[in-house]
């Protein structure tokens, strides 16, 4: 009888011990739900047109941090816009496709594009509105960058090797054209870091600035593109270009060859970039110059390394001068710096262009350090890349090429990473056509 | 009489068991039953010290787990010690430094990945990672009428690094303390409480020595993924932790009679890239619980015992989201809890044990265990489930002559897979693929240990040799040998 008792008790505790444990599992947090929100986005249409109806029109969110992507078809938006469930998070939003308008009285198909970046989509448990202004696209025939080659080479020895970058230009359409004035432009933003860059009407003292004083530049910069650095082809003489036939310019125009294997030889370059000064001094050749318009070195311009910069093709209209130029585009922006307790406001000061003078952009990044569009959307709505991210030298010797779209065509959807070759083995010389 | 005590046959035991977890894989641990200070009072009837020296070796061709290399070159000092002070208090303490290599790691380039896993920043070069462990625990217990009160302090610091590029440092410091009160309720039985805490950070920094070398480091999030937009960024992290634990016991003190014991652990940690503004990338959170059941039975010839113990562990994993950059500042705007995982395993085991002469002692124990690994990442709806039967059988010989003795133990164990399903392409994933492998196949393990205590004394203390061979079977043919020996001296 007593060991029946003392199982009794046994079994008792036992079971206290089982009901203690229960009861702290049964607290655990099994709230894992993912949070969405609604989103509806409107569009803006294009400025300077009338009666746009949309034919084939998608809107992609691209989650920034998981690099997802989702791709909706977008073409009944006119009535009432587009909904849709989205997890929360920061997402960049891209809306393209086909429409027909009136375009200076005349009815025409066009194609549009629009964006927004860095948009925090938030669970409040209302609607979340967005608003994307669209553009016109232009993605005719013209001067294109056909190949960027900005990243360097390597010697034999592995050592860096500087002075063979260059730029090929190509003659993308079914004409003769004349490529005097048309002018190489880096941007002085870089897309892998961003900012919140506000554009400013005159050159203001920092501690004079308000935060939010200004343009926002993403507003700002569907009509102008900042640079550190213009080169023109020379004007004066017609510089004629056949169709498919290219331009290459470099920045020191010899055979590099000799001093390193795996480099080339770039003394049958068209024209080189040449910065007299007397700090760093250039290498100078036979080969003729570029028009410098301006760039930010005091020294020598080298195109950002890293691959890390956009670059334009513009056509400087014939009346400006580099004096007057230097003169009327001036452009002050800046950016709030904030750490901790520290902020200040970091001002610069650039030039500007219009965004009508471009003729074709191309934007650089590499696949990991990819934080924004620093330019248009309807110049360049992605990128091109020469390096994966990884560390160390996997850039060097390294490319752009643009592809092949037929015969002589080469694909320019104004699209880096859709019409380029990524990080293919620089070739000054490569042959597109037969 | 010269025979093993307790303490001697639990680090026997404690030894054979550790050869045959880390040729597991992770996620067969079950957990084991913690540890309370107050019930050591009990555990030995005289004092007891130990120091040795071992040295193991494995260098298999491939990995079982990615993340635990291809084997290890490895050195242990280790020196414990049990002290009776006085009639009501006991001391004990361990020391121990370690100096291993361990083989062609993949998948991870930081340190302890059973705990922080997900949560590594790996890349696809890898390779051969040296590391030193300093390691300090001790307890006390104090025994007062029918109360007694235990305590525990301990603290770990592990270097690990590699010398080639890629070149991590890993530097962790784990500080762990308990308390626990033991009440004795009558002659035969203890009932004790016991919490501890603990503070962990594990700081990484990797570097090239190369600058021409190209590596892309990944913040992996599980299951192949990774959080892209950190991706080649960050590549030094801190990760902190804060862990908790609480556990019930109805002991028997006396070895005889039912006992029972509840354990909850809760493991808080945060992965913080620290050249980011120090940015919380991934929070994890870790809660598990193990209820214990047995009966023992134990006189002078032989001693019985069988247990029913169930564990169950939760591991969620938060993704943090940022807003813009813009500002040079991120601002968390939202967090994501996509990876889970849940383990369930049920065991039942059973000893029996029986004394020849008061000379020889014999064990037989078998054991069976259901453990179901469940895994998922809510970002692709990414599935990986296991469902393992494991068998084992562990025979003991403790043979005692006239001024030595000679220990020895044979445990051979299988698993077998009733259900390993997967829902997405895991072949594209490489590490996570051969990890895959392993698990969803069935595995074959055997140990051996051996311990003799030798009649030869070296002023007045006694030496001991000991040696362990564990040979695995795995899928793709995979054979493992891994060998330790040792040499020890007891005071």
């Amino acid at each position: 009888m007593k060991n029946l008792r003392d199982y009794y008790r046994v079994a008792k505790t036992m079971l206290l011990v089982a009901c203690f444990g229960l009861a702290i599992t049964a607290c655990s947090d099994d709230n894992d739900d993912i949070v969405y929100s609604d989103v509806k986005v409107e569009v803006q249409a294009p400025t300077g047109i009338s009666n746009i109806e949309y034919d084939a029109m998608n809107i992609t969110f691209t989650d920034t941090a998981t690099k997802e992507t989702t791709t909706f078809d977008f073409s009944a938006l006119q009535a009432n816009g587009f909904q849709t469930k989205l997890i929360e998070g920061l997402y960049d939003i891209m809306i393209e496709g086909d429409a027909t308008a009136d375009v200076e009285g005349v009815s025409k198909a066009i194609k549009v594009r629009g964006d927004l970046q860095a948009v925090e989509i938030t669970a409040n448990g209302e609607l979340q509105s967005l608003s994307i202004p669209l553009q016109l696209l232009d993605v005719g025939s013209g001067f294109v960058f056909a190949e960027i080659f900005v990243s360097g080479t390597l010697t034999p020895e592995g050592n860096s090797y500087l002075g063979d970058s260059y730029f090929r230009l190509y003659n993308n359409s079914d004409e003769v054209l004349d490529a005097q004035g048309l002018a190489i432009l880096e941007s002085a933003m870089q897309s892998n870091v961003h900012h919140d860059f506000f554009v400013l009407d005159q050159e203001t003292d920092e501690e004079d600035i308000q935060a939010g004083d200004g343009t926002p530049y993403d507003t700002y910069k569907t009509n102008y593109f900042i640079t550190d650095a213009i080169y023109m082809i020379p004007r004066g003489e017609a510089v004629l270009v056949q169709p498919g036939e290219s331009l290459l310019l470099v920045d020191v125009a010899k055979d590099h060859s000799v001093d390193n294997a795996n480099s080339f030889n770039l003394s049958v370059a068209n024209y080189e970039w040449y910065d007299e000064n007397d700090r760093y001094p250039d290498t100078q050749t036979e080969v003729p110059d570029l028009d410098k318009l301006y760039a930010s070195s005091k020294s020598i311009w080298i195109p950002h390394q890293g691959g890390i910069k956009a670059y334009a093709l513009a056509q400087i209209p014939a009346e400006i001068t580099p004096e007057q130029f230097a003169e009327d585009n001036i452009v002050n922006y800046y950016y709030e710096f904030v750490y901790g307790d520290l902020q200040r406001m970091m001002t610069s000061k650039r030039y500007e262009i219009p965004t009508s003078w471009i003729q074709d952009c191309v934007n650089l990044s590499n696949q990991t350090d990819y934080e924004w569009n620093e330019i248009s959307s309807v110049l360049d709505k992605s990128y091109a890349w020469v390096s994966d991210g990884s560390q160390g030298a996997s850039n060097k010797g390294k490319s752009v090429r643009r592809k092949v779209l037929s015969g002589k065509l080469l694909l320019d959807t104004n699209d880096s990473a859709n019409d380029f070759e990524q990080s293919v083995e620089a070739n000054p010389f490569y042959e597109f056509h037969d | 009489m010269n025979f093993m005590t307790n303490q001697q046959l639990d680090r026997y035991i404690g030894l054979a068991f550790l050869t045959l977890c880390v040729c597991m894989t992770p996620y067969t641990s079950k957990g084991q039953a913690l540890e309370h200070a107050a019930l050591n009072y009990y555990k030995y009837a005289h004092d007891k010290a130990e120091m040795s020296l071992t040295y193991t070796y494995e260098h298999s061709p491939q990995a079982v787990v990615q993340q635990y290399g291809r084997g290890i070159s490895q050195m242990e000092f280790e020196v414990n010690a049990f002290h009776i002070l006085n009639k009501n208090s006991r001391l004990w303490g361990e020391v121990s430094y370690t100096n291993a290599c361990t083989f062609d790691i993949q998948g991870t380039e930081n340190s302890d990945y059973d705990l922080i896993y997900p949560y590594v920043i790996a890349d696809e070069v890898g390779g051969d990672m040296k590391s030193e462990a300093y390691q300090f625990n001790t307890g006390y217990a104090w025994h007062h009428k029918r109360w007694t009160l235990g305590g525990t302090l301990g603290y770990r610091a592990l270097l690990a690094y590699r010398d080639v590029d890629p070149r991590p440092k890993n530097t962790i410091g784990h500080l762990k303390s308990t308390v626990s009160v033991a009440y004795d309720i009558n002659l035969t039985h203890l009932w004790s409480v016991h919490i501890g805490g603990e503070k962990y950070k594990q700081a990484t920094g990797i570097s090239l020595y190369n600058p021409y070398k190209t590596v892309l480091f990944y913040h992996d999030t599980g299951l192949g993924t990774d959080y892209s937009r950190f991706s080649g960024k960050g590549s030094s992290t801190d990760i902190t932790g804060q862990f908790y634990q609480f556990s019930m016991a109805y002991y028997p003190k006396t070895d005889n009679g039912f006992g029972a014991q509840f354990d909850w652990k809760n493991k808080q940690l945060q992965k913080v890239l620290s050249g980011f503004n120090a940015l919380p990338l991934n929070d994890l959170r870790n809660n598990s619980y193990k209820y214990i059941a047995y009966y023992v039975q134990n006189n002078l010839s032989n001693r019985w015992k069988i247990q029913s113990s169930w564990y169950t562990a939760n591991r969620k994993g938060t993704e943090n989201i940022f807003g813009s950059d813009a500002s040079t500042t991120y601002e968390k705007i939202s967090s994501r809890q996509y990876y889970n995982q849940r383990i369930y395993a049920g065991t039942i085991e059973g000893l029996y044990s029986w004394n020849l002469n008061h000379k020889h002692w014999y064990e037989i124990a078998p054991k069976v265990s259901w453990i179901s690994n469940e895994q998922v990442h809510k970002r692709d709806h990414r599935e990986l489930d296991y469902t393992w039967l494991v068998a084992s059988l562990e025979t003991k010989a403790h043979l005692l002559f006239k001024k030595s003795t000679l220990h020895l133990s044979i445990i051979g164990q299988m698993r077998w897979v009733p259900r390993a399903t997967c829902n997405f392409d895991i072949q594209q994933y490489t590490f996570v693929n051969k990890n895959h492998i392993m698990d969803a196949n069935h595995q074959q393990m055997m140990t051996i240990n051996v311990r003799y205590d030798t009649p030869w004394l070296v002023a007045d203390k006694q030496i001991y040799v000991m040696g362990s061979y564990s040979h695995g079977r795995y899928a793709e043919s995979l054979q493992t040998h891994r060998g330790t020996c040792g040499l020890g001296i007891i005071f």
